[in-house]
Order: C-alpha cells, then structure tokens, then sequence
C-alpha cells in the first residue's frame, strides 16, 4: 500500500462515536434514551443514538445465545466496533470510522477502507484506557450514580469525555497505543540508591506522602504505589502529551498556553523522537519549577485539592504533582485519610523547598543515567529496529524511531499491528510464541515473539538475508539486550 | 632528660603494688571484648617495664626510643642499659673521666655516646662485654661562648650534635673507623628538643621564635617553617620566652604537629601548628583546665594532656571538629597517695610513654575505649561517639555496633545512620609490621651498603622482639609513620591514609550485632530497619565500593515482604539493588501467588545465575513442560534427567505434549528409536526410561483414527 | 419428465439420487433450464415434505450397510428422540447442549452453520460440534461416542425440525441485524465474543451465517460460507434462487434443499479435515505419469453430444478430467462434485443421473451429472448440457472403462489407490512431521498420510488452522509474505512460495530455524523431482479425436 502511482486521497480513520449505556434503565421500548448515560458526539439525534444503543444491546443478546462471553467487536465494511461492560450493567460503545483511500482507477474513483492501527486489539485498549482514565477522576459511573442523579452524572462523562476524546488519534494507532507501556529510567545501582534515600527522607520529612512517585521527563524513576498496575492510569496521564495543553480541571495553567506537563513521550510509532530535548530544555528561557497540580502560587492559602481515585477499589487520593526545572516531576497521591489540614500553605510551601534543592541535585544523576544508557544502547537502538513489552511490570522500550535510521515505513507498523493482534488473539484457537514473516512487497522481516509475559518485536528492513540468518540476527540481540526472552 | 634524686626505699612498694595492679590490667585487656565491665577511667597507664630506682649512685634515667627502653647513668662511670623489651640489662663502663651528663645509645646499639662536659661529647663503640672502647672525642671550644646543648642519635650510624651555635651532622665511616662530620648549620640556639619517631628538631632561636628542622638519612637536614609563637595572654616577665617543655611535637592521623603551651591567657591553652616547610598554619588551640604544668602525649591519633599539678587529664581528638576536649578533665586514676605525688615528675616520652624515674617505672598510656565511649554518651550524639570510635584504633569493634544498634533503637535519623555506616565502612587500618622495613628502604634514598643492612637488622630485631602484644604493633605504626619523610608523612592526602588500610569492622560483624537482631525483635519498626539497610548498602557500594554480601539482599528482601512492599522490591531488583542470589530468588517465586511479577523475577533471575535445574524444575511445577524444555535444550543443560520431563508430560494427560517431548529428546539422542524393549540411550540403565518408550510406543504406535466420532 | 429414471433400470440403486430429484421435481415444477417460463410452485403442507425429506434420508442410510457411523449416530438420534427429550431443548447453543456432560478436560469446540433467507426464514442450520478428550486411550473414544451421538442428536432437533419458533426466532434476529446495517449503507461483516468469532455474508437473496468457537479467522470462516453458497447453488443455480425469491420473499427454501442437506452436512464436515478448500485447490492422485497418458486418452475417445466435463475420481482425488476448449473447471465445482458423491452412498451401487450446477462454471443454469462407480473406489463423473443424454452418458462410460482396460489402468489405478495416502517418509526428511505441497499454477496439492501426533483429530485440525493462517499470510491483500514461520506449544509450522510452488511443513515446537529451512528446501528438491507423479500437468480437452495431449492447465489460478 501506499506505492505512490496514481492519484489518490487519503482520509484517516475516525471516531464516529462513543456511547455509554445501561439497557436496564430503559424501561420500554419509547424510553430507549434512558438507557443512555453518555452519548458522543452531543449533536446525533435522540432516535438516531436509541437506535445504535438498540443494535449494541441486541447482538450482546444475540452473541450470548452462542457464547458465555457477550459480543465485544465488530466489524463491518466501513466502520470497527467495540463493546465492553465496564461495570456491571454499563456498556462501553467504540465506534471508529475506517479511513479510507479514493483512488481514480479507469475514469471512476474507487473507495477503499483501510484498516490500519484498528485491530480489535489495539482499539480495546485505547476504550479501556478511556475506561481507566475516567475512573482515575471520578471512580466510577455506579458511584456516582448512586450519591447524585442521573443527570449529574451525564454531566460528568459529558464533561470528561469531550475533553478526553479528542486527545486520541484514530489516525495512527499502532503499538504505543496498544501497551500505554512504562518507560523506565535507566539507572546505575549506585545512582538508584540515591533516588531510594530521597524517596525515604521525602516519606520522612513529610510522613503524609506515602506513595511518592518519581519521573524524569517520562521515564519513571519511582513508584511509591502498590502496584504497576495502579500506577498505568496515573501513568498515562501524567506523561501524555496532550496533558497541560488546554484546561482540564486538574492541572495548573502555570505554564505557556499549550505547554504540555511532560511533552518527551511518544505518541506514535512514525514519528522521530528528538533525544535532544531530553538532554537540554526544550525551549529557551527558564524552565518551569512549581506545582502542576496544587497551589498555583506557594503560599496561597487556597489550595483546591483534586482528586483522583487508584487501585481496584478507587480508594480516594488527593492528588499533587510538583515538578522541577521542567525535568524531575513527582506525582504524590496522597490518601484522602489524611487529615486535610496537612495541606496547609506552610506544608507546600516546605515541600516545594525541599523538592528544589533535592531535585535539582538528583536531576543531574538522571540526566547521567540516561546519557550512559543511551550511548551504552546506541549500537543496539541504531542497527535493531526493536520493541519490547513487559506486561509484569508494563515496561516499555523500542528503538523504533529513536533515529532517523530506525524510523519504520506505515506498512510495517501495520504489520507490527497486526502481528500483536495475532498474539493477542492466541487465548483463543492457535497460540502463537513466535511468528516471523518476509514481506513480500518490500523485502523486509518481522520478528515476533512472546514469551510468558512478554512481547518482543524486531524488524530487518530491505533484508536480502533468509530465515536462518534473520534468526542468528535475533539471537544476538536477544543475547545481547533481552536474554529473558527464549 | 632531667636527672631526679634517688627516691630511696618507698620505690620497692611502689612496685610492689603496682605489679599486681598492671596483672589486674592485663587481665582486663584481655577480656575486654566483654559487654559490660565496670568502667573506672577512659585512660590506663599500662607499666611496660620497670627499672631499680633505688640504686644510690643513680645519677639519671634517660628513655631510649630505639627501644622503647630506659638507660640509666649510674655515678660517673657506669651505664645501664636495658635490652629491649626489657629482657636483660647490662651495665657498660664508660670510664671516668669526669660527671656523665646525658647519654645515648644509637639505633644499632653499636655505640654509645657521652656528653662529658659542656665542650666534649665521647662517642664509645660497644659490645656485649662490659666494655666499651672510645672511639673518637668531638670536641667544640671554638669559641668560648659555644657550648653543646645536647646530641642525639638520629639514624643507625648517624649523630646530630646541637651546641649552642648551630647543629653539626655526623656519619659514621666505616674506612676511617669514626664519625666525619658531614654537614653543620650556624644558628643560636637556645634550647632544642628533638623527635627521633618524626626526625624534627627544633630549636629555640629567640624568645618565642622556634626554628624546626627535619633530619633526614644520610645526614639530611631540611630546615623547615619558622614558628613565633604569640601568647594570647599578657607577656610579661617569664612567660616572655618559651621553655622547652611547653613545646611538644605531635604526629596524629599521619601529620606533624608543633604543640606549644601557652600558660599567659586563662585557661591555658594548647595551640597547634600544622608543621610544614614554608610558613607555620595555626589549626587549634584546645583550652586547657586551670593552671599548672602540662605535659602531652599522643596515645592512638589522641592528644593526651595531663596537668601534672591537678593531677586531671584532658584527651582531644583533631578529627572533631570544635575546641571541645573528647573528654575534660578527668583524674588520672591511680589511687594511691603517693603515686599520685610522683605524678609532679612525669616524663612524657613520644609518643605515648611516662618515665617516672623515682618510681623506676615506664608506663604506656593506653586508652579504654569502652570506657570513653561510655563517658561519651553522656553529652555527646551517638554518631558522634560512633564516628570518634571508628576513627580509633581497636581490635574488637563489638561495642562500637552496640552502640550504632542503640542509636537506632533510638531512632535516629536515617541520614545520621549513613553518617555513622560510612565511617565504619571506610575506617580501616594498617596491615601490620610486615611492610615497615621496605619503607624504611625505600625512604632510605641513596645510602651506603652496610647502613643499609644495619636498618634493616635493626628493624628485624625490632619486628622480631616486637611482633607480640597490639602495643607493640602499634610501635611499628609509629615507626612507619615516623620512617616516612615529613613531606610524605604530610603530602599523604585522607584517601592513601585509608587506602593502605583495612576496613575496621566487616559486613558480617556489623550484620551479625545490629541488623539481624534487631530484624529479629518484633517490636522493631521494619520500616526503619529497611531505611537504615539501604543507607548501609548505599554506604557500602557508594562509599566504600564494596560488594555487599548476599545476607544483607535476603535481609532486604524478607522485610519488605514482610511489609508487602512489593513494588519497591521489585524495582530494587530491577535496578539491582538487591542483587542476584538463588535465597532471593527462592523468596521472590515463593510470593508469586501474591504478587505476580515475582514469578517472572524470580525466574528470570534464577536464569541469570545459571541455575538450570532450578529453572527447569520450576518451569516444570508450573505446568509449562514445554518452556521447560526449550529451557534445556537452549542452556544444553544434562542435568535435568529426560524422565523428569518424560514423566511431567505423561502426568499431563496431553498426549501432543507427551510426543513432542519424546520426540525432542529422541531427537537429541536422549531416546532411541529402538525396540521397546532396549533401554534408553543416556539414561541409566534398568532407568525407568524405557517404560517411556513403550508407552510412547502404546500412545502413538498405531493410529488412532477417531474422524468416526468427530463429525456428523 | 421422470421419464429417464422410469426406463434406466435401477430403481432401488439411485434411490438417493431419485429421492433427490423428487424433492427437486416436487419442489419446483419448472424444469431447471433457464429458458422454460416459470408459474409459481404449488406448496404443500409442510408436513408432508418433512416426512418426504426425512423418509428419503432414511431409506438412503439403511438402503447402505456400509454406511458411516456417524450417519449411523445421527440418524438414530431422531429416531429415538421421538420418544424421549422432544419438547425441551431450548435454543441456547453455547451451554445447556450437553455441558452438563461434558466433565473437565473436554474441549468443547462448536462451529455452527445459518442458511436464512433475505426474509429471515430458515433455510439450512447445522451445528459441528467436536468433543475431542485429549487423554488417549480407545475406551475413551468409544464412551465419546455415544455420548456424542446425544449432542448431534440435540443439535438436529434445533436446527432440523426441533423448536421451529425459537429458531426462526433467531433467524429473524441475524436478519435484523444484517439489514440494521444495511439500513446504514454499511454492512457487517464479522462479530466476535470472547472465543466465538461470528461471520455475516450476504450472497444476493441468501444471507450466510458462520459461527465458530475453533479458533479459525474470519476469512477462513467467510470462504466456507461461500463454498456453501456455492453448494446451495449447484442444487438451485441462481436463476431459480433469484426466481423464486422476487416472486416469494418469504418462500420457505427448506421445500427445495430437503433431501439434499447431507450435502451441505458434508461439506461443511470436509471444511475441518481437508486442505482443498483454504487451499482453493485439488487433490490428484498420485501416479506415473504414464498411467495419467492412458487414462486420459481413454477419456478423449468418443466424447458424446453435450459433454461439459468428464471426470474420474477416485476417493475425493482427482484421476483424470476432460474439459471443454476454452472452459477450466474450477477447483470450487470440482470440490462440490466430490462432495456430492462422499455425501451419499448411494451411488455406489449402479448409475445416477441428477441436475447439478457448477456455479464457477456458469451458475445460472444446471448441467446433468452422470455419477457411477466403475470399481470399489474409482468412480465416473460425466456432466452434460443435455438433461436427456442419461445413455449417450452411460455409453461413453462403457467406452471409458474399455479404454482403461485396454490401456491396462485399471491396475495401475489400483496400484496408485493402495499407495495412496503414502507415507512422509519417502520425502526422507526426517524433521518434517507433515507439510502440503501445492502447484500454484495447477492448483493442486499433495500431502502424505498423517503422522503421529497428526493422527488425531484434534491436533489434525489444529495444523490445519495454522495452514490455513500461513495461506492467509501468503495471500493477504495487503501486504502479503513470502515466508511465514510459526512456533506453537504444539508445533513449529513454516510456509512459503518457492517459484510456482506453496509449500507448507510442520515441524517439532523445538525445531530450530535451520532445520526448518533445510526441511523446506529438500521437500521443494522433492517436489520438483516427482512433479508429474503428484500433479496431474495436463488435460485433454473435448472434441480432440487425436491421442495427443494438449498441454493445458487443468484450470486458471483463481480462487474462490
């Protein structure tokens, strides 16, 4: 796909919409509306949503007629579908348009959808991200259902989700999407063990702060949380780029108009990641010290404590994010059994003192760390086009696009798409541990495997190579970078 | 070197009482790795030997520091020497030819030297008889008013003879069989003391100008700072001028120091210089309890100060910072009266000797430092006292773990515990005598053959007679400390001061007397301990750069489980922090059901210690037969028996499972494809293995054909 | 009209061919050919055409002692249903059938089958269900047997004659659902729900329904409901489809597919143990070269008027074939024809003569298909354009049989029938546990006899998925590859195109990726060497009297 001939028009995929529903609260067939708790866009007509929530909870009944599980995608010509009950009762509905190509083929144009980045896979978990993320903020629909009305309620996921839709890029999903993966900081022993004495003499200067979380730009330096998994949603807010850009209620407008918090992480696969910016500030002028979230001016007795919901259970968090030089930003979700009066002016004031002069001393070791580390992987990042997902810790690390020489043709990251759907698909009929496969059209090799909790992907380009020797290529780096994986 | 009067019979009792007391010592030396004992003084005066103070001709008892011994002049014509060690005396005759006024013996105890008068000092070659030949005269009566002060022995063969005009160096030739004077420098002088451990000479060249010089082998001299001391206080009339016994030499922590006493202001005080070539640096005045006479002593890098009035002793250390006295104003403890009285006559002998004479006794002070410690507490932090103990110098460091235990059973702050582990971790101390005698040479730049084997038999001797209590170790310190050059001795930065050291207390001390029991006492905040761990591994790996030993990781390990501090432990293995270990390991796959990702780090790490049959062990209680399998073949690892596998896969019930696994081996010539009957190639045999054949054989002999059932 | 049958003298032989055509006669008065101006079919009560259809079936089964057991099972399910568990089955296919027996360890694999109509009546169901328990031992298998024959016998209660309103009831909801999305110009193709995967095709007035919790991918799944639609047209051809629908939407299908279900019972059952399908391609049988000439110039001698296509089967491998000039048979027809003699044994006993239409080769009007077994396994298919040419047929027969014994074939044939399936190990690779060959430009393809673990069923079918992936892989429309190597718990599978040829092998899980290549290689050095032994390279085509044969494709590369 793609070869240049001809002329054609190419339009991205897109969100056609989003729906949450609870088919219990409508009554009868005139009060189909009821069911509905959210639907997006706001401007589709009443019937027009009654209808589509209809459909969706007529093939879950019609699905379950043949399976235990409920129907959860579908596929049709121009449109990708997943469904997902998040709570009890409540539906999650994803409707993604297909992009689509015009081409003029003999006089008359020919449409063509194109699937790319819309396996069923990837586009699950960018719903359930969505799931995550309103759950982060608000804990719940049925929560919030039972202590307000039904029309607070649509206010909220109203509220939420207009902001937090158009955030996603239907257009170029790809495996970043799929894993929202964890980049980790990467650390001498040496240098760690001074990161674990800051984390200890913050938990005891300021007892309140249990789970201190550390980034440097996006890379994470600590978890104070019980768990990886807690973290991700916090995770992902925190680093996305999107994040700071416009008001979302939650962060401070401290910084420039359209400044994101964190603006080093990647959002797609294709784009070429500028390492620079991690080593020296982004942009001239000073850097940015100061509370993302929390008082805007230190001192100000109006503190407006946000909240944020974590763990299975959402247990309720009052959130403070503070961030250094624009390079060291910790995250401290701070359990709302604390007694309030803790955030007094004096309190953050005394923090922020202590997080600049820590701060400014560790981000140096960081910025060491990751230099070491980068010319340390160079070779590696420079001549493998790799990817690599933990799901045990959702470590995340790839090559892919870190040079102007490891940047990957769309195809092949269609293919690294579907190759994961693949994999994901293995619970069910033929698993898979490993899949290589040539190319045809362009010569190239792409290597897949899985192993336990793992996922590795490495891509040879314009390879004239066999099987064999791609094989001899894996092993080196397998050997040389990720000798856990068989 | 004054001469004292015959103290007449009392001396007899005096010893007599002392004996028993010095056994009482001793014996407490040796226990004194015992946790509690009563504690009487953080000083004890350790008699090293004693000598007849009652002789009725007893004109003078000089300290030999080439033996850590005593000479005593007796009338006019007879020396006495004392071996070393105090193992025999011999008493030499010198010849009378008029009163003895100082005598010496030289390193190689080959010769001896006399000052007969003012003008004339007698150099006598001696042997083990009783007599002594003369060898030449050196006489000084150029002019009238120059007259010699005194001579010392500086090295084996070599002489230094101080006169009132300036110092001439003398060295021994061995072709014309006497001392050639080889250097001399003009200078008045009104007295002098000299420092054979340091090799420094200084010399009173006015009021309160002293002038210090550093003797150097083969007849050396550079001349070093020029001090002119200020008294604080006013002065006026004698405390214009500085007596020879307010001016002491200290060598502490591998540095020079000038001392000087300064009586004029109120309290007295202690001023030090930092003795160096070009201008003198002040670095402490110490202020001193009330008035009297001092004298110093340098007992372990401490300077010991006793004021021989009051009778009370003041011990500071240079490495604390501030003025404070380590500990003020103690008494001396010796309880008898008149012991007490014979203190007025004290003589400090560098660096750590009291000559009484008139008790014909040599102590050596040593310092308790249980019992210092114990003083310490009283109005000091506990890191203090840890961090003043760590830089001293013990054999059992049990009770300086007591004490970092107690400080966290205070609950100290964690920063205060990184600053009390780093010393211990970095405290280290010399590797003991063996390496003296090279420094010796190797000081000893360019020098002729024999003095050269002089130095090294002296030293042997030495090593040979010394080589027994830690005191006498520590001799050897000295002497190396003193056998260096002073620029080396100076030049020597902290680093190479601990470099040629070894650490004081071990991993396993400091684990086995605070972490484990304290891990081991249930009321103990676990959250602290861990705090405290890291702070020591920190120290360890960051300070020391040492490897930390597996038990403090498992340590690590089992009180964050016991906390179900799971994401910490897993990043600290992530980052090895709690490095690899088959125990971690164990505990991390123990805690998998619990925490998932255990599993794949505990599996992951038992992969990068190789331990292939735990791994495939694992793998296969697990239930995943086949990784297990690609696991061996992979690590080609034998050690697993195929019928372990064989077997798992049968128990299964897959039968797929069972044939690839059988094929597998069978493939690696673990199997053969004979009859069932024969036993299995590479596998015992009478092995269960062929049982496996035949019902590989019995499964999948012939073919099943099930399409029947299959379909409709 | 009945008249051909009246006179040939077989009566109770073709009885299932009969019973055929008198549903077909009894479900559409007009004559198949496209030509004949059409009234409306009468309709009887459906009653009697139930009885008419279920007696046929039956007649046919005990007719045939050498029936399959399945056949057997199924059949005696119903039978004996009547008198036990009749009234409650309700309509959940996912658990409830026999769940409650099947104990842990079983896999319990379903596929079902939905024919509907645009108006959201019932027009064929079936359920494939596997229950394969992966211990080994026979007593095991044989409990499963009769065990299973309950399931099957459930599932035809539902999908035959069980719950009529539950199941149109269904029907009418996947009928819903298609048209909801057509309503939207768009139209859905597939759903999936955990484990099940759930594929909509819309074939003009037919709607297609494929469910399957095997594990196949939707593409496989949506080429076997073509292949279905394509067996439902070589009953009706599509002009009667599109006929009847435009004057009766709602006209009940069943009335013309009764009697001719174990068609599509068959084909679906051949989707989950042979190849051909996926692979869009045929099996021949495997002989020399020299054997293939005779046979196939006893073929082109005295083709009779109106012969389409003569073809010698053997099993479901092809022998021979003769062709029209410029017409190919397809694959697709040729499996279809296959399948309609493996559907029923009663053409094993004397000829048979039913309309039959080849949809790939002109799916608007019917051809004649003699069928008759010339020796236990070898078996004479003849189409004709001409509805009457029964005996030119049977004569040309006669002819053929004469030239192969002439030619001495028949031995030969014989020989090539005891050696097939032959055994893997004549390839001399030992690595190789199976593979398929296949002739891209001949579409035809060649595997050995299945070698243990492939022995089972279950893993049997398992290695035809991954076949069937890595064909998928090799044809993708976008991006297609040209090498596909898979590892899996259960095996290593490794497939690419080497010049003309699609090879695909399976190997150990364990096998390392050189041993694989080596394998590939040496099998494709195999496969070139005995080229002509394994396909059958050239066709005679019709009219030629000259003994010569011309090179011709047995057809064009197109799948369908």
């Amino acid at each position: 796909m793609g070869d240049g001939s001809g002329s054609w028009k190419h339009r991205p995929a897109s969100l056609a919409y989003f729906a949450i529903f609870n088919p219990s609260f409508s009554k009868s067939e005139d009060s189909a509306n009821d069911q509905i708790c959210l639907f997006y866009p706001s401007t589709v007509p009443a019937d027009e949503r009654a209808r589509q929530v209809g459909l969706a909870t007529a093939l879950v009944n019609f699905t379950k007629t043949f399976s235990p599980a409920p129907c959860d995608a579908v596929h049709t010509r121009k449109h990708r579908v997943i469904l997902h009950e998040v709570e009890p009762g409540y539906w999650m509905l994803l409707k993604v348009r297909l992009g689509t190509r015009t081409t003029v083929r003999a006089g008359h144009k020919v449409v063509e959808h194109l699937e790319d980045g819309l396996q069923d896979s990837i586009l699950r978990s960018v719903l359930l991200r969505a799931w995550e993320a309103f759950k982060l903020f608000h804990r719940g629909i049925d929560c919030i259902l039972r202590r307000h009305s039904m029309d607070v309620l649509r206010k909220i996921l109203e509220e939420f989700y207009s902001g937090f839709l158009p955030r996603i890029n239907f257009g170029s999903l790809d495996l970043l999407d799929a894993f929202d993966g964890i980049q980790f900081a990467s650390l001498s022993k040496a240098s760690y063990l001074q990161v674990l004495s800051l984390m200890r003499a913050l938990t005891a200067t300021f007892p309140m702060l249990k789970h201190p979380i550390l980034f440097w730009h996006d890379h994470l330096v600590w978890n104070g949380l019980e768990s990886f998994d807690a973290l991700k949603p916090l995770h992902s807010y925190i680093t996305d780029p999107e994040t700071g850009r416009v008001y979302d209620g939650v962060v401070n407008q401290v910084k420039r108009k359209g400044e994101p918090i964190i603006a080093t992480r990647r959002v797609s696969l294709q784009s070429v990641r500028q390492s620079r910016s991690f080593l020296k500030s982004p942009r001239r002028g000073a850097k940015f010290s100061g509370y993302l979230v929390g008082p805007v001016t230190i001192g100000s007795l109006d503190v407006e404590l946000k909240k944020i919901y974590l763990g299975p259970e959402g247990i309720e968090h009052n959130l403070i994010v503070y961030q250094v030089e624009e390079e060291c930003t910790l995250v401290v979700p701070v359990p709302a059994s604390e007694p309030p009066d803790q955030h007094s002016a004096e309190f953050y004031a005394r923090l922020s003192a202590f997080l600049d002069e820590r701060l400014t001393t560790l981000a140096p070791l960081l910025a060491d760390g990751y230099a070491s580390a980068k010319n340390l992987g160079e070779f590696a990042d420079q001549h493998f086009r790799y990817l690599y997902y933990n799901s045990m810790n959702l470590a995340f690390k790839t090559s892919i696009g870190s040079y102007k020489s490891t940047v990957l043709t769309p195809d092949l990251v269609q293919c690294l798409n579907r190759m994961h759907d693949e994999f994901a698909r293995g619970e069910y009929g033929t698993a898979a541990n490993e899949i290589c496969v040539k190319t045809a059209s362009t010569d190239a090799w792409v290597v897949g495997r899985r192993s336990g909790d793992r996922e590795l992907y490495l891509v040879f380009p314009k390879s004239d190579v066999g099987l064999v020797d791609i094989d001899d290529e894996v092993k080196k780096f397998t050997l040389g970078y990720f000798s856990d994986i068989l | 070197m004054s001469s004292v009067k015959p103290a007449g019979p009392d001396a007899t009792r005096f010893k007599d009482q002392l004996d028993p007391a010095a056994e009482a010592i001793v014996v407490a030396d040796s226990v004194s790795s015992a946790p509690v004992r009563p504690v009487t003084s953080s000083l004890r005066y350790r008699p090293v030997g004693d000598f007849q103070s009652s002789l009725p001709e007893l004109s003078a008892v000089n300290f030999d520091p080439w033996r850590q011994t005593v000479l005593l002049v007796l009338g006019d014509e007879r020396v006495e020497i004392q071996e070393g060690e105090w193992s025999s005396k011999r008493r030499i005759h010198v010849g009378h030819t008029g009163p003895i006024r100082d005598a010496k013996l030289a390193p190689g105890g080959g010769f001896l030297g006399v000052l007969r008068s003012a003008k004339m000092l007698e150099i006598l070659e001696i042997d083990e008889s009783e007599h002594s030949t003369s060898v030449q005269e050196l006489v000084r009566d150029s002019h009238s008013s120059s007259a010699i002060l005194g001579f010392e022995w500086t090295f084996p063969g070599e002489l230094m003879v101080v006169s009132s005009s300036g110092f001439e160096l003398y060295q021994y030739s061995g072709t014309s069989k006497n001392f050639v004077k080889k250097k001399s420098r003009e200078a008045r002088i009104n007295w002098y003391s000299y420092w054979p451990e340091v090799r420094i000479l200084v010399t009173s060249v006015g009021p309160l100008a002293l002038r210090l010089y550093h003797m150097k082998l083969d007849s050396g001299a550079d001349s070093l700072m020029t001090v002119n001391l200020k008294p604080k206080g006013n002065t006026s009339g004698v405390q214009s001028q500085a007596t020879r016994k307010q001016i002491t030499v200290f060598f502490v922590y591998g540095r020079a120091f000038l001392g000087y006493f300064d009586l004029t202001p109120d309290p007295p005080l202690l001023v030090l210089y930092r003795i160096s070539r070009s201008t003198p640096s002040h670095s402490v005045s110490y202020p001193l309890d009330g008035r009297g006479t001092f004298i110093a002593n340098t007992v372990d890098n401490l300077i010991v100060v006793t004021n021989v009035v009051t009778k009370l002793f003041l011990i500071f250390d240079m490495k604390n910072d501030g003025t404070e006295a380590v500990v003020s104003t103690a008494r001396i403890p010796v309880q008898d009266e008149n012991d007490i009285d014979a203190v007025i006559e004290w003589q400090p002998c560098f660096p750590d000797y009291i000559l009484v004479g008139s008790r014909g006794m040599l102590y050596c002070i040593q310092v308790d430092l249980q019992a210092l410690a114990h003083d310490m507490r009283e109005n000091s932090s506990g890191l203090a006292v840890v961090t003043f103990l760590a830089r001293r110098d013990m054999d059992d460091p049990t009770f300086v773990l007591q004490i970092v235990a107690e400080m966290m059973r205070e609950g100290a702050s964690v920063d205060q515990m990184r600053k009390a582990f780093d010393p211990l971790n970095s405290r280290v101390r010399q590797i003991g005598p063996s390496d003296t005698p090279q420094g010796m040479i190797r000081d000893s730049s360019t020098d002729s053959v024999n003095s050269l084997g002089s130095i090294g038999t002296s030293e042997n001797n030495l090593n040979g007679s010394a080589a027994g209590s830690p005191t006498a170790r520590r001799k050897h310190q000295a002497h190396a400390g003193s056998a260096s050059t002073l620029q080396r001795a100076l030049a020597r930065s902290h680093e190479e001061f601990n470099a040629t050291r070894r650490q004081l207390c071990t991993q396993e001390l400091l684990f086995a007397n605070v972490f484990e029991p304290l891990s081991k006492e249930a009321t103990f905040p676990s959250v602290y301990l861990t705090s405290c761990l890291f702070e020591y591994i920190a120290s360890l790996s960051v300070a020391a750069r040492q490897t930390v030993q597996p038990c403090f990781h498992e340590l690590v390990c089992d009180l964050l489980l016991r906390d179900n501090r799971h994401t910490e432990l897993h990043q600290l293995v992530q980052y090895n922090v709690v490095e690899d270990s088959a125990a971690v390991a164990r505990r991390l796959l123990a805690r998998g059901d619990v925490y998932a990702p255990f599993k794949q780090l505990g599996l992951d790490m038992l992969k990068r210690l190789d331990a292939n049959n735990e791994v495939a062990d694992v793998l296969l209680n697990r239930g995943e037969f086949l990784d297990a399998l690609r696991y061996a073949v992979s690590r080609s690892v034998t050690t697993v028996p195929p019928t372990s596998f064989l077997e798992a896969a049968l128990q299964s019930g897959d039968r797929t499972l069972f044939l690839n696994t059988y094929k597998c081996l069978e493939d690696r010539g673990m199997m053969t494809a004979a009859h069932a009957d024969q036993a299995v190639a590479g596998l015992p045999p009478g092995s269960a293995a062929g049982r496996y054949v035949s019902v590989f054989r019995e499964m999948w002999g012939e073919v099943v054909e099930m399409d029947s059932m299959i379909d409709m | 009209m009945p008249k051909p049958l009246s006179d040939s003298q077989q009566p109770p032989t073709s009885s299932r061919a009969s019973s055929a055509r008198s549903s077909q006669s009894a479900g559409q008065s007009p004559p198949p050919d496209a030509s004949r101006p059409s009234d409306s079919p009468p309709e009887p009560p459906p009653q009697t055409r139930l009885d008419v259809g279920g007696r046929a079936l039956v007649t046919a089964i005990t007719a045939t002692p050498a029936a399959a057991n399945t056949e057997n099972d199924v059949e005696r399910g119903p039978s004996q249903a009547a008198v036990g568990t009749f009234g409650d089955v309700d309509c959940d296919f996912s658990e409830g059938l026999n769940n409650a027996r099947t104990g842990p360890g079983w896999t319990n694999r379903r596929k079902h089958f939905f024919i509907l109509s645009c108006a959201g009546k019932p027009i064929y169901s079936r359920s494939v269900a596997f229950l394969v328990y992966p211990a080994w031992g026979h007593h095991m298998v044989l409990a499963l047997n009769r065990q299973y024959a309950d399931a099957l016998y459930d599932l035809r209660i539902i999908c035959r004659y069980g719950d009529e309103a539950k199941l149109s009831s269904l029907m009418g909801l996947i009928q819903a659902i298609i048209s909801f999305f057509a309503s939207d110009d768009d139209s859905v193709r597939s759903l999936t729900a955990g484990g099940h995967t759930f594929v909509f095709s819309v074939k003009g007035p037919l709607y297609l329904v494929a469910v399957s919790s095997t594990g196949e991918s939707v593409a496989q799944l949506r080429q076997q409901l073509s292949y279905l639609h394509s067996q439902i047209l070589f009953i009706l051809t599509s002009t009667q489809l599109t006929r009847i629908f435009d004057t009766r939407v709602n006209y009940d299908l069943r009335n013309l597919l009764s009697g001719t279900e174990m068609f599509l019972d068959q084909l679906a059952r051949s989707f989950q143990s042979t190849p051909g399908f996926f692979l869009g391609s045929v099996q021949c049988l495997r002989m020399p070269a020299r054997v293939r000439q005779k046979v196939a110039q006893a073929l082109s001698v005295g083709n009779p008027q109106g012969l389409a296509f003569g073809m010698l089967l053997a099993k479901d491998q092809l022998i021979g074939l003769i062709r029209p000039k410029r017409h190919s048979l397809h694959p697709a027809d040729l499996h279809l024809v296959a399948n309609m003699i493996a559907s029923s044994s009663g053409f094993r006993s004397g000829e048979a003569w039913t309309p039959v239409c080849l949809p790939m080769f002109n799916n608007k009007a019917f051809l004649h298909a003699y069928v008759c077994y010339v020796g236990p396994d070898l078996c004479v298919v003849l189409c004709s354009t001409d509805k009457d040419s029964f005996f030119g047929m049977s004569e040309y027969k006669a002819e053929i049989v004469k030239g192969l014994e002439e030619g001495g074939c028949v031995d030969g044939i014989d020989e090539a029938l005891h050696g097939v399936p032959y055994s893997i190990v004549e390839v001399g690779v030992p690595s190789l546990r199976h593979f398929i060959v296949k002739s891209t430009p001949l579409v035809q393809y060649t595997q050995p006899a299945p070698a243990p673990p492939y022995t089972r069923k279950d893993d049997w079918r398992r290695l035809l998925q991954i076949y069937q992936r890595a064909s998928e892989a090799l044809h993708a429309r976008i991006d297609p590859v040209s090498t596909y190597f898979y590892t899996g718990p259960a095996e290593a599978v490794l497939a690419c195109t080497v010049g003309t040829l699609e090879l695909y092998a399976a190997f150990g899980p364990l096998v390392s990726k050189t041993v694989a290549m080596d394998a590939i290689n040496a099998l494709a050095r195999w496969a070139r060497r005995c080229e002509d032994l394994l396909f059958l390279g050239s066709v005679p085509v019709l009219g030629s009297k000259q003994r010569s044969i011309t090179p011709e494709r047995l057809t064009g590369p197109t799948s369908p």
